[in-house]
């Protein structure tokens, strides 16, 4: 039975741009409907019409029916808020943010409850927590408990249709597939599943239809298995060749004389617990990427900054290029420059109150010699960036444009290496592929080496010539 | 992306921040060019016209000792207001500088500065001030060492909070890996954010130390007659309440709208940092 049928949505902002046009989607119960689409495509544009929760000053035409209910017209939204709860639900995001901070998870479950005479420990059985949990007041529960104690929620609510809102959004590969697992116990359940997502993973892994956007409408759609093995639109095919797992792997030798950065017999940990990595030995040579991979918590990021010279290391000796940074501070002076760090988000590397262009400039005040209008423009050319980003706010800056940007502002520093920590894990799968390709690269051209930080491990073993996985140290 | 709940809490405008501006202004005008359009000497005494009510020569009338209280209110206004704006920038200024102290320097650093503010912040606002002006005998310096005192704790902690919370963030870990120097950091990166934020301080700030200028002069232990202020005005004339209440009602009204005008302006100035803060 369909139980979410949206007709023809059309939705136009306040400047009357049209950002989804004639978008038409169903589902039913017990089947999961999943939207595909890259930022900016209009993918929740469609969840927040759904449920009658546009910005101000949009304009939508279309219908909206729920729960086998008579068609809604999409601009009444004050009609559509009142399906909330009784026949449609959202799982936010940020999971924890939904729950009410100062009331336990128990009390929490029976208010959303239809049957009262049940308490919450068979509902939060069924998502594989301790019936326990229900004494827990929501800041005690982790990012995936919290999300467990959602799907709970839309388990013992009557709700026909659950949106899920980027469920898996900076999740690594197991937390994926648990989260999977888990929205796929909601269809069970007889939902219909309405999953925005850009993760190709959790799309495969969900199954049922699926629907890709781009620039605001559907470009096709059709079941999963259908849509993955044989894709009709070039949209769809460009976007299951960025998925890193069908890229061809690189892996080539080097002299290992040249080293840019070497560790040996590392150790670190925080008092009191066990040690994130001990006895680590790695070596980067000239030109070559070494990828760190494991699941969140492992200490990728606390390896990184070690081997910067950020934070200093229980044990063990870092050498950049023949010096010790943390014991030769001459050293960590003449080479400071030299070891740079990308971040995982781009955006917040530049101070926010200053044109993006200003800050590139103002790194001639610590380098002498250094003038930004001989270097800057050919960097500019090489990483596509259009000279008119320069005078914006990093506020006004997409993703991708941003991880190039701060990739500009490191490359003036003419680095020997860079760390770069989950550089893509914000960015589109066909934008993730372009910085990857351009990031080795520039490896190559430069002659400098990378340290690649990744929960993907698809992606490290396609871009690095040599993985290290932190959850056992195992070389791959 | 914008997650639908962000759509729902986005805060609205609010709170009149044009009619804030508008009383704001009119203070600030009255303070910077009243003095030299009223022209009548504020301390001039004419024995024979005490108390008179309201008049063309004298539109708010005498006081007990024959002088014009427009020209009293007017010329209190640059002392009342200066007095409060030097106040509330020292305090700023204290107050900023000892909490990025707190937050960039040593651990023992933290811990002296954060309990002095505790400690300061423990004293009832005016009797450190009340304190001070007693001890001193009254005038404008301890005035503003005692007012100074109760404010900057207030700017030291929101300085400090605001400091450590940009100091987590990539950009700063960026520009000390780009090699820049601390003190660029602080300037570049940290004090305009901290400035940002403590722009309500110092507006709301202004507010209360106009409150606390007039209460010192009501107490006799501000600024000393016959110098024309605000809160010794009202003292002078309440003994002569039930004969002049217009005379006395003038100098209220006008603490009162400086004080409503820096409190809703601080309000406004609020809700436009959360805006702007929010705002995608």
């Amino acid at each position: 039975m369909t139980v979410l049928d949206v007709r023809n949505l059309t939705i136009h902002d306040a400047r009357r741009r049209a950002l989804v046009t004639d978008a038409s989607i169903s589902a039913g119960s017990g089947e999961p409907l999943v939207i595909i689409g890259e930022t900016g495509s209009g993918k929740s544009l469609v969840a927040q019409a759904i449920l009658g929760l546009l910005p101000r000053g949009f304009t939508v035409a279309g219908t909206v029916a729920i729960g086998g209910g008579a068609p809604i017209a999409a601009d009444r939204a004050d009609d559509l808020r009142r399906s909330w709860a009784r026949d449609i639900m959202l799982l936010p995001q940020e999971p924890r943010a939904a729950l009410d901070p100062i009331m336990r998870v128990g009390r929490q479950l029976a208010e959303a409850a239809v049957d009262r005479s049940e308490g919450p420990g068979a509902a939060l059985m069924a998502v594989d927590l301790e019936p326990s949990v229900a004494r827990l007041y929501p800041f005690s529960l982790s990012g995936g408990m919290a999300q467990r104690v959602l799907v709970a929620t839309a388990l013992v609510g009557a709700s026909p249709v659950v949106i899920a809102d980027e469920p898996t959004k900076g999740l690594d590969a197991a937390r994926v597939a648990r989260t999977a697992d888990l929205l796929k116990s909601l269809v069970r359940e007889g939902r219909a599943l309405v999953a925005i997502t850009h993760d190709l993973a959790l799309a495969r892994s969900l199954g049922g239809t699926v629907a890709v956007m781009k620039d605001g409408r559907i470009v096709e759609s059709g079941p999963a298995a259908r849509v993955f093995s044989e894709p009709t639109h070039p949209y769809t095919r460009a976007w299951l060749a960025a998925d890193p797992s069908t890229w061809a792997g690189c892996r080539r030798c080097f002299d290992m004389d040249d080293l840019v950065l070497a560790a040996h017999g590392l150790r670190f940990g925080y008092p009191g617990r066990p040690a994130l990595f001990d006895a680590l030995d790695l070596h980067v040579p000239r030109g070559g990427v070494m990828a760190l991979t494991g699941p969140s918590g492992c200490g990728k990021t606390t390896l990184g900054n070690v081997l910067l010279g950020i934070q200093a290391p229980a044990a063990g000796e870092v050498t950049w290029a023949g010096a010790d940074p943390f014991r030769d501070p001459a050293a960590l002076r003449r080479l400071r420059r030299r070891y740079q760090k990308l971040h995982q988000d781009p955006v917040s590397v530049f101070v926010p109150h200053r044109t993006v262009g200003r800050q590139l400039a103002d790194l001639g005040q610590v380098m002498p010699g250094f003038d930004v209008t001989v270097v800057l423009p050919p960097l500019l050319e090489r990483l596509k960036l259009a000279p008119a980003l320069l005078g914006r706010y990093p506020g006004e800056i997409s993703g991708g444009e941003a991880q190039r940007l701060a990739l500009a502002r490191v490359l003036l520093m003419e680095p020997s290496l860079i760390v770069a920590d989950e550089p893509t894990s914000r960015l589109d799968p066909l934008v993730q592929k372009e910085v990857i390709g351009l990031l080795r690269g520039l490896v190559d051209e430069r002659g400098m080496g990378m340290v690649l930080i990744s929960h993907d491990l698809a992606l490290a073993r396609a871009t690095a010539d040599e993985v290290i996985d932190m959850t056992n140290d195992r070389r791959r | 992306m914008t997650a639908p709940s962000v759509t729902l809490g986005r805060p609205r405008a609010r709170r009149f921040p044009s009619a804030s501006l508008a009383l704001v202004g009119a203070m600030t005008a009255l303070a910077a060019v009243g003095p030299f359009l009223v022209a009548t000497d504020p301390n001039a005494q004419d024995l024979l016209r005490v108390l008179e009510p309201a008049s063309w020569a004298q539109p708010l009338g005498t006081d007990h000792l024959g002088r014009d209280v427009l020209a009293r209110v007017v010329h209190g206004a640059p002392r009342s207001l200066g007095i409060a704006l030097l106040c509330v920038l020292a305090a700023s200024g204290v107050g900023v500088a000892l909490g990025l102290a707190a937050a960039y320097g040593t651990r023992l650093a933290d811990a002296v500065i954060m309990r002095l503010s505790d400690l300061m912040l423990a004293f009832p606002g005016i009797l450190l001030a009340l304190l001070l002006s007693g001890f001193l005998g009254g005038g404008i310096v301890p005035m503003l060492i005692g007012i100074k005192l109760t404010l900057w704790p207030q700017f030291a902690r929101m300085a400090r909070a605001v400091a450590i919370g940009v100091l987590q963030e990539p950009h700063v870990e960026a520009a000390e890996l780009a090699g820049f120097s601390k003190h660029v950091i602080l300037a570049r990166h940290v004090l305009p954010p901290v400035l940002r934020q403590t722009m309500t301080l110092t507006t709301l700030g202004l507010g209360s130390a106009v409150m606390s200028i007039s209460a010192l002069g009501f107490l006799g232990l501000g600024l000393q007659p016959p110098t024309p202020e605000w809160g010794a005005m009202i003292n002078e004339l309440l003994p002569y309440l039930s004969e002049a209440p217009a005379q006395m009602a003038a100098p209220c009204l006008a603490i009162f709208l400086a004080v409503l005008g820096f409190t809703l302006a601080g309000q406004a100035v609020a809700d436009e940092t959360v805006r702007s803060e929010s705002a995608p």
